[in-house]
């Protein structure tokens, strides 16, 4: 049993820091009366029936196309947007949006945007957003690990104080990224969403980042939840990976068993979609057809029209989650939907 | 070979700025031919986007100091801007990162793509009143004849549905769309040049195989050249006949790249190799590089990396690193070479497992 599988084992008994139970998103157009009588609803689903959980101290990996809905997980997650169904709970408790969290609920949960230069004011130094995070850290500071200054949040994320004096326009893309790490650390949250934090990056800054990451996620015991269309990054960094397709988690599970016998034919073809970084091999798949759309949802598993393995069951009734191990997967045929799996 | 698409030689761009010049192309040489499709690899602020918009000489505000850069049997350095103009767009076509912000958010796509279809075949006057819009000086049935182009041409990029997505804003295309309608912009004028600047960075990992697979096929069944920039190593090696390695401005490793990523001689190739997060096993570190990219103010007498490079020596600091050709295709700029093989052979080994592959270790 390797480290990190024991980590996790130790994880599961506790209570998680936050928790969507089958939570549903929907987005409704802005219609007119008329719009409403002739065509009725034309809500976009952006997430259907979701659940899953997030201990201190792991690293979830939330992967999918774009579309799939993993930006808008991730706003349920920080109380951004409030879920029409299902409930988010914050160490057990039922929470709303941010506006109705109280301080200290609002501290647990720290965020890195995904455009990370443009959650930046461009006219405030780096001094000054992060002297802000500190000040509202401040009044509900209760103990734990705080960052009374500046220079001690630039040094946590391996910056030299001599930042702060800087602009965002003066910082190149991978010192920005450390700097929003530091906001994010500054009120001591006990888990961080990332939006796509290494998806701008080279690949030299994307190894300093995620070394960086890892180191702060071993001093300060923060959970991640990490949200990226880079296989490869996820691979690295998470101990569970969640997959979502069309708004829905199709599988979940401890991400080194997914990246070896992936069960659900999504899973699948997206990991034969990364390029292999040898010459010599043939060049990746790519999986036809579009992703669905939203307002008008396939009926039964959303991934049937492009799925290869897919039978007239598929197309007719959703599957329910089937349990292979330890991970959970929502297909009929799992884990025989897949060429070459028999043997497992 | 003289009858390369595209040669450039010793090519320099210097941005002048209030701190000093920036030399963000530092003496760069490469062939582009037809039917081929050449990488341009390197880390950011190597200098590899100021090269794409130098040889479509979009380089405003920087200014190219010396250098070739013959396309055709035209230097593009020295030509006129009615010169440039016709070859812009119609001989070489460029496609940038993001293609949400290349297409306009207002008018439809398939007005968009008949739009780039008429520019290149109008003259210049009709060119002026369609651009004035007064309805009556359109040339409606050129119109007529572009919009039918630009159905062909998104059925061509397989856009499902062509005619009715012709009236679709950009906003209701996905994103893999979205860049397949920029292609189709880009090759409404059947250019012999395309240069494609990290097409597929903003898009995840299936779409991304898709775009590169039409990226592919125009290169065999169009005879396009293609000047592919991209930091993936991935990408690179599953698209590219041959690759430019780039750091500083300036050429470390060229070849195929078939020899620079499965044996790279120059210790900066090997570095980018090594910090790809493919090759690390998950709980220990990423290989990262001590140090960042030197200061780009100033040009470089010496070679550009010396700073981080472990093979580094007082030479390499001091005088000018002259290029060696290994073959005729292989050519590399290090004085060290060739370096001890070890750590070249050690990465090798991890790479070669494949990705989500079947590696039983330590459980």
């Amino acid at each position: 049993m390797t480290q990190r599988e024991r980590k996790s084992n130790e994880l599961q008994s506790r209570t998680p820091v936050i928790e969507l139970q089958n939570v549903s998103k929907t987005f409704s157009e802005e219609q007119s009366v008329f719009d409403r009588l002739w065509s009725g609803d034309s809500a976009a689903e952006a997430i259907c029936n979701v659940s899953m959980a997030v201990n201190s101290g792991e690293t979830v990996g939330l992967v999918g196309e774009s579309g799939c809905g993993k930006s808008t997980l991730a706003k349920l997650l920080t109380g951004q947007l409030t879920p029409n169904e299902g409930h988010v709970r914050l160490d057990g408790t039922r929470v709303g949006g941010i506006k109705d969290r109280s301080p200290s609920q609002c501290r647990q949960i720290g965020v890195v945007f995904q455009h990370v230069r443009e959650s930046f004011d461009p006219r405030w130094p780096v001094n000054r957003s992060l002297t802000e995070a500190l000040n509202d850290a401040e009044t509900v500071s209760e103990g734990g690990t705080n960052f009374n200054e500046v220079d001690g949040l630039l040094r946590s994320v391996e910056l030299s104080p001599e930042i702060a004096d800087r602009y965002p326009r003066e910082l190149s893309g991978g010192q920005l990224q450390r700097v929003a790490l530091a906001r994010a650390l500054a009120h001591d949250p006990d888990v961080i969403v990332l939006d796509e934090p290494v998806s701008g990056l080279d690949m030299a800054t994307q190894a300093t980042i995620l070394n960086l990451l890892a180191d702060v996620q071993r001093r300060f015991g923060v959970g991640y939840v990490f949200i990226s269309h880079d296989l490869d990054v996820v691979r690295y960094l998470a101990d569970r990976v969640a997959v979502m397709y069309a708004g829905e988690i199709v599988e979940e599970g401890p991400a080194r068993k997914l990246f070896e016998h992936p069960n659900h034919p999504y899973t699948d073809s997206l990991l034969r979609a990364i390029p292999s970084i040898d010459p010599g091999d043939a060049p990746p798949n790519s999986l036809q057809g579009d992703p669905p759309d939203l307002t008008d949802r396939p009926t039964g598993c959303p991934f049937h029209p492009r799925c290869p393995a897919a039978t007239a069951e598929c197309a007719e009734h959703q599957p329910n989650f089937e349990t292979i191990g330890n991970i959970r997967v929502q297909c009929f045929h799992a884990p025989h939907a897949i060429k070459g799996s028999s043997d497992n | 070979m003289t009858d390369k698409l595209l040669r450039v030689e010793e090519l320099y761009t210097r941005f002048d700025t209030d701190r000093g010049t920036v030399h963000a192309v530092d003496g760069a040489s490469f062939t582009v031919d037809r039917g081929e499709i050449v990488g341009v690899l390197g880390e950011s602020g190597s200098g590899k986007s100021v090269t794409a918009r130098s040889i479509c000489r979009l380089e405003e505000p920087g200014k190219i100091g010396n250098g070739t850069i013959m396309f055709d049997g035209t230097d593009l350095t020295t030509a006129s801007k009615s010169t440039l103009r016709q070859i812009r767009g119609n001989e070489i076509s460029m496609v940038f990162q993001d293609p949400t912000e290349t297409l306009n958010p207002v008018f439809p796509v398939g007005e968009q793509i008949a739009e780039a279809v008429r520019i290149h075949e109008a003259n210049s006057r009709q060119r002026l009143l369609d651009f004035l819009g007064v309805p009556l000086f359109r040339d409606q049935s050129a119109w007529a004849d572009a919009r039918d182009r630009a159905v062909e041409l998104m059925d061509q990029m397989d856009i499902p549905n062509p005619e009715s997505r012709l009236s679709a804003f950009p906003h209701e295309f996905s994103g893999g769309l979205r860049q397949r309608a920029v292609l189709a912009i880009a090759l409404a004028s059947d250019p012999k040049l395309l240069i494609a600047d990290e097409p597929t960075t903003a898009l995840d990992t299936t779409t991304q195989a898709d775009i590169l697979q039409r990226l592919r096929s125009l290169r065999d069944e169009r005879d396009v050249g293609i000047l592919l920039i991209s930091h993936d190593l991935g990408v690179v090696a599953q698209t590219c006949d041959r690759v430019v390695v780039l750091y500083g401005g300036q050429v470390m490793e060229a070849g195929p790249v078939n020899e620079v990523l499965t044996a790279p001689e120059h210790p900066y190739t090997r570095m980018l190799l090594e910090c790809s997060v493919r090759n690390s096993t998950p709980g220990e570190r990423v290989q990262s590089v001590s140090g960042t990219p030197s200061d780009p103010i100033g040009s470089y007498e010496a070679c550009p990396f010396a700073d981080r490079c472990r093979h580094a020596t007082t030479a390499c600091r001091e005088r000018y690193i002259p290029t060696t050709e290994l073959d005729s295709e292989h050519r590399l700029a290090c004085l060290e070479a060739p370096l001890p093989a070890d750590d070249a052979s050690a990465h090798r080994q991890d790479a070669l497992t494949p990705d989500g592959g079947k590696q039983d270790d330590s459980t």
